[in-house]
């Protein structure tokens, strides 16, 4: 074994406590970092496993207007990468010619792609074979599961055959109608030549694999003289946001989203998700933190050692490797355990149903490691930790052997050099490394990109601020902790000391009580937000109403006797006539919507909903799609092809039912939905009774209760009850950042805990004096609690100001993100918790310290000079 | 804790002292039935080559070690079946330390480590100011009162360690090999001073060196060779002068 195994071997294993806390800092940085990862990765597994990916591009659209070309339009919009015009319908295929037989070829679905465009949509990949060429009139692409049937490869021949009636049905004018063929009354048959087999992605997939891809022309040879519905897929760039996108296509086309592609892409998701990940970075960043604290001070700590050897002719390479083998593995280590750790901390929370999408029910799985993110990341981990060791071997290689043998620990170049390096590493290489990596979910608009770089910012300032201005930061303690000095004053003066002697040490504990306390407190003010905007809507929109469900196929009239004698019913909203069209589309009478909402008290807004094809929209739905009053709202419908509807309001006061829970939706008079969608409006089976302010919502329950006692399943639900529900969801979906907040408030402990305790093996000597002048080890460890006190109050008063400060920018970075009206909130009530909560953070990692420094051995100490 | 302190005992009584470094008494034995009485206002030296045991005998007496065997009663109070805390706080009151290695606390100033046993008995910033002033004017050190320990000589840092272990006011000065770290000009400043500190204040000192020029400012030396006091030679005053500290040395073979 070589001198410098050797040493670092008897170093880590003589000082297991600053070992131990180094390895568990590093390992729980990486486990959260882990953790956060893979639990996202399941989170959209989970969602997207159970929804086909018929077509790979994000959205099928279909213009709304004789455009002269939709294909130039959809182009010229931003962020479109590729679109692709198609239709498609069922075909019969067989292998050999079909002249002179009659039976019944296999039937598949046929996509017609414009060819030349497909690989822009990256739609296609071929198992074998080639991809169709531009415009190729005769070439055809099978599903992996046709060809197989067929028995047909690459080069061999098949026939298609469109059906000779259309299968398809459609709603006109309120009654569903087969739609005639219109094509020849007999088989025409086609041959084609195989020039691939699909792989199983993308249009692969589309009907488990029976499927065949012909070019578009190609397609509409096939299909000449019937009818298709032609359409375009268009696939968008990284550098647009699904929804973003979606409103650009308004005015111009309808159109409906491939749900797979969209799971954890919407804003909400998206913010949600990206928050997730920065506090995956800001715990590995405090992480870090720690064993580059640790790193520093052991160096401090043994810097007559380094001389002494430096002295006996060790080579200062050979002193150097010693820090580095320690490093190396302090950090290995520290990746196996984070990475086991990290793993289990996710499966425990997919357990209990704790997602990156949310908190549901029960368990969620498969449960399914993303290998490469958390090799990269835990590789970002070990290296950076490595490169923090390159400044204690820096140190060790320039070591002062006069100074160092003088046992001379006045280190203030080391510490400056130390936190210089810290704050780049941290501040701008971690976080760099950390997005390439793992790339922001969304487009990097100017929203994302503000919030992200206003965290990081956040992030540099506490990390940054306690090491550059140590001695202010140091201050500000000794200031705070003022009177303490005064009650206890031995132990006073010697933390007093200690923290003005220890300006780094003392930085860097209360940057990291800084960090988790300023998290904590933006959290904390973003829920509260999110609480507000919540109560704000419910107000409006749930909670003056209570939710009927499982009615017995009643009438309204019905309904209406029923609460007639209730005071203070305002109207009655249908909770059963709706549509998805690329958004929740609802029918409500207009005479209900007469006494409150928008259309109260206005007769020219009432005729236009009842007699024009006029609708209301929810607030949400309008910020989704940037809609104004007078604006058109697109609707494609299968007998009327799309529909133009105007924007009559914007409110949340009319339209809101629990199920689904959809805040993005619009209403129209019923008779739209019936003519359109053949919708039943003569009959309801659940409702929304909207109240008065001053209305008994109870007497409206027990009214609908007793006039239907023979429904079983009849569910009654206040709009209070509701509300609570969404205020407690929001509690509830932030659980996962209150659990990475509190294990990164863990890891500062640690930090803090390690900054003391091996200030203690430092100061040795000096607490051995002082039990040998007669100080007992109540005042020996008072020291230690003054101390974690001062860093405790002043990391958590920074925290809090920087906290607080930062809300209002998070928020307003939230408000572009997620497109929700947040209302400006803060911690409020929530502050002086986590002011007493850093203080108990900083007072619980002296505990250690503490009791190291009963172990004191004050013959020792007065024994030994230096 | 309270010490009362009687004056018609001796300050300091060891009896039968023994103090083992390994399980069992045998050669690595530090201290073997050391006996000996230390009395008010006096200035007692012992000497002894390196590893006799000098330090182990401060340590021991002081309540900083346990002995193995034996006894030492501090003040009238004897130091065993006493608790660390209990020993802690009988040093506080009794015992002044000073040190070869000076062990001033490298934070704090001159002014603040010669306040030490002030604070360490829990008086308050301020209290005790003019005491401190009066030892820190005592002492010379005037214009050094507010620099730190490494702005300091070996001399100025000793004197500090001295005017520390009074400012406590505790009866009895435990000084161990005080001028060992100082050049002999500054060490016989500093044995001046010790040698005031009884005849003026009326303090006890208890030396050990193996310095001889050190021992000749004490009223009596004994001698400790491999652990044991030995009864004779024990020089007194008159009569003990540096020439017979030398000449008691020759007879020791030390």
């Amino acid at each position: 074994m070589g001198l410098a195994a050797q040493l670092a071997g008897k170093s880590l294993v003589g000082r297991p406590g600053r070992t131990l806390f180094s390895i568990l800092g590093v390992a729980l940085g990486i486990a959260i970092v882990v953790a956060v990862f893979t639990l996202d990765h399941v989170s959209v597994l989970s969602r997207t496993r159970w929804l086909t990916d018929d077509y790979g591009a994000d959205l099928e659209v279909q213009p709304t207007a004789d455009l002269a070309d939709p294909r130039a339009a959809l182009l010229k919009l931003e962020g479109v990468a590729g679109v692709a015009a198609y239709f498609q319908n069922d075909v019969g295929v067989r292998a050999d010619a079909t002249d002179g037989r009659d039976d019944v070829p296999t039937t598949v679905r046929l996509v017609a792609l414009e060819s030349e465009s497909a690989p822009s949509l990256g739609i296609l990949e071929v198992e074998f074979g080639s991809l169709l060429a531009p415009r190729d009139p005769e070439g055809v692409l099978l599903g992996a599961a046709l060809a197989e049937a067929l028995g047909v490869g690459p080069g061999d021949r098949v026939w298609l055959a469109p059906p000779l009636n259309a299968p398809a049905s459609e709603c006109f004018e309120g009654v569903e109608r087969e739609l005639e063929s219109g094509g020849p009354d007999e088989i025409v048959t086609e041959p084609f030549v195989v020039r691939g087999i699909l792989a199983r992605s993308g249009v692969g997939r589309y009907a488990q694999g029976r499927v065949a891809v012909v070019d578009y022309l190609a397609g509409r040879r096939l299909y000449r003289g019937r009818f298709v519905e032609s359409r375009f897929w268009v696939q968008r760039t990284g550098q647009v946001d699904l929804e973003d996108l979606e409103a650009n296509l308004m005015g111009s086309f309808t159109f409906e989203r491939n749900e797979r592609r969209a799971v954890g892409q919407m804003a909400d998701e998206r913010a949600f998700r990206n928050g997730v990940r920065m506090a995956g970075l800001f715990a590995l960043l405090l992480g870090l933190f720690v064993i580059f604290h640790t790193l520093s001070m052991s160096l401090l700590e043994r810097v007559r050692e380094v001389g002494t050897l430096v002295a006996l002719g060790s080579t200062r390479w050979q002193v150097a490797r010693v820090f580095f083998l320690e490093a190396l593995v302090i950090a290995l280590s520290s990746a196996v355990l984070g990475i086991l750790g990290g793993l289990a901390l996710s499966f425990a929370m997919l357990a209990v149903g704790i997602t990156t999408l949310g908190v549901r029910g029960g368990p969620v799985g498969p449960f399914e490691v993303p290998w490469a993110t958390v090799g990269w990341l835990t590789g970002l981990g070990v290296l950076i930790a490595l490169v923090g060791s390159v400044y204690p071997v820096l140190r060790a290689r320039g070591a002062n052997v006069v100074g160092a043998l003088r046992g001379d620990r006045s280190d203030a170049g080391a510490t400056k050099g130390f936190q210089v390096l810290a704050i780049v590493l941290l501040c701008a290489v971690l976080p760099g490394f950390f997005f390439l990596l793992t790339p922001l979910v969304g487009a990097a608009d100017p929203a994302l990109m503000g919030a992200v770089l206003l965290a990081l910012g956040g992030l540099g300032l506490l990390v940054g601020l306690p090491l550059a201005a140590p001695r202010v930061v140091a201050r500000i303690g000794g200031w705070l902790v003022g009177p303490l000095v005064r009650r206890f004053p031995l132990a006073g003066l010697v933390a007093h000391r200690a923290m003005l002697g220890s300006p780094a040490r003392i930085g860097a504990s209360v940057a990291a009580i800084a960090l988790v306390t300023a998290a904590f407190t933006g959290l904390r003010g973003m829920t509260s937000s999110l609480r507000g905007e919540v109560e704000e809507w419910g107000a409006v929109a749930i909670e003056d109403k209570v939710f009927v469900q499982g009615l017995p196929q009643v009438t309204l009239e019905e309904l209406e006797r029923a609460l007639a004698g209730v005071p203070g019913v305002l109207g009655i909203e249908r909770g059963d006539v709706r549509a998805y069209v690329n958004f929740l589309l609802e029918g409500i009478e207009p005479e209900q919507l007469e006494r409150y909402g928008p259309l109260a008290g206005d007769a020219e807004l009432q005729r236009r909903f009842r007699d024009e094809q006029t609708i209301l929209v929810s607030s949400r739905l309008a910020k989704q799609r940037g809609l104004v009053p007078g604006d058109q709202l697109f609707v494609r419908t299968s007998g009327h092809g799309v529909q133009s509807f105007e924007v009559l309001a914007i409110t949340d006061e009319v339209g809101y039912f629990i199920h689904p829970d959809e805040r993005a939706y619009a209403v129209a008079h019923p008779q739209h939905l019936e003519r359109f969608f053949c919708l039943d409006t003569d009959t309801l089976t659940s409702a929304a009774i909207r109240m008065g302010s001053t209305a008994d919502p109870i007497a409206a329950y027990l009214a609908v209760q007793q006039a239907f006692p023979g429904a079983g399943a009849l569910k009654l639900r206040l709009g209070t009850t509701i509300l609570g529900q969404h205020l407690d969801d929001i509690d509830r979906d932030f659980i996962l950042f209150d659990i990475i907040l509190v294990l990164s408030a863990l890891l500062a402990g640690l930090g803090v805990l390690n900054g003391q305790l091996l200030s203690a093996l430092e100061r040795e000597k000096e607490l051995g004096v002082l039990r040998a002048l007669g100080a007992t080890d109540e005042q020996l460890g008072g020291s230690v609690w003054i101390e974690s006190v001062a860093v405790g109050l002043t990391g958590g008063v920074i925290g809090l100001v920087v906290g607080a400060s930062l809300t209002p920018l998070l928020l307003s970075a939230l408000r572009s993100l997620s497109g929700l009206d947040l209302p400006n909130r803060t911690a409020g009530g929530w502050a002086p918790a986590f002011l007493v909560g850093a203080v108990c953070l900083a007072l619980t990692a002296g505990v250690a310290p503490v009791r190291r420094i009963r172990r004191t051995d004050a013959v020792r100490a007065v024994r030994t000079g230096g | 804790m309270t010490t009362t302190i009687t004056t018609a005992d001796p300050l300091v009584r060891v009896r039968g002292l023994y103090k083992f470094h390994g399980p069992t008494a045998d050669e690595s034995t530090g201290l073997r039935e050391v006996s000996f009485d230390v009395e008010r206002g006096s200035f007692v030296c012992i000497m002894g080559p390196s590893g006799s045991g000098k330090s182990t005998l401060l340590h021991l007496i002081s309540g900083l070690d346990e002995p193995s065997a034996g006894s030492v009663e501090l003040a009238g109070h004897a130091a065993a079946g006493l608790s660390p805390r209990q020993r802690t706080l009988l040093r506080r009151e009794t015992v002044g330390y000073v040190f070869q290695f000076f062990n001033l606390l490298p934070n704090l100033t001159v002014r603040e480590n010669i306040a030490l046993p002030l604070a360490i008995a829990g008086r308050r910033a301020g209290a005790g100011d003019a005491k401190i002033d009066a030892l820190i004017a005592r002492f010379g050190l005037e214009a050094r009162a507010d620099a730190l320990p490494h702005q300091l000589s070996g001399g100025e840092m000793q004197r500090t360690s001295i005017a520390r272990a009074l400012a406590g006011e505790q009866p009895l000065l435990l000084c161990d090999e005080p001028t060992g770290n100082l050049s002999q000009k500054a060490g016989a400043e500093v044995m001046e001073t010790l040698r005031q500190v009884v005849d003026e204040d009326g303090r006890t000192v208890l030396l050990v060196t193996h310095n001889p020029r050190d021992a000749a400012f004490a009223d009596e030396v004994r001698f400790l060779v491999d652990g044991r006091l030995v009864d004779e030679p024990r020089l007194t005053r008159p009569g003990l002068d540096v020439e017979a500290v030398h000449a008691a040395l020759a007879k020791l073979s030390i």
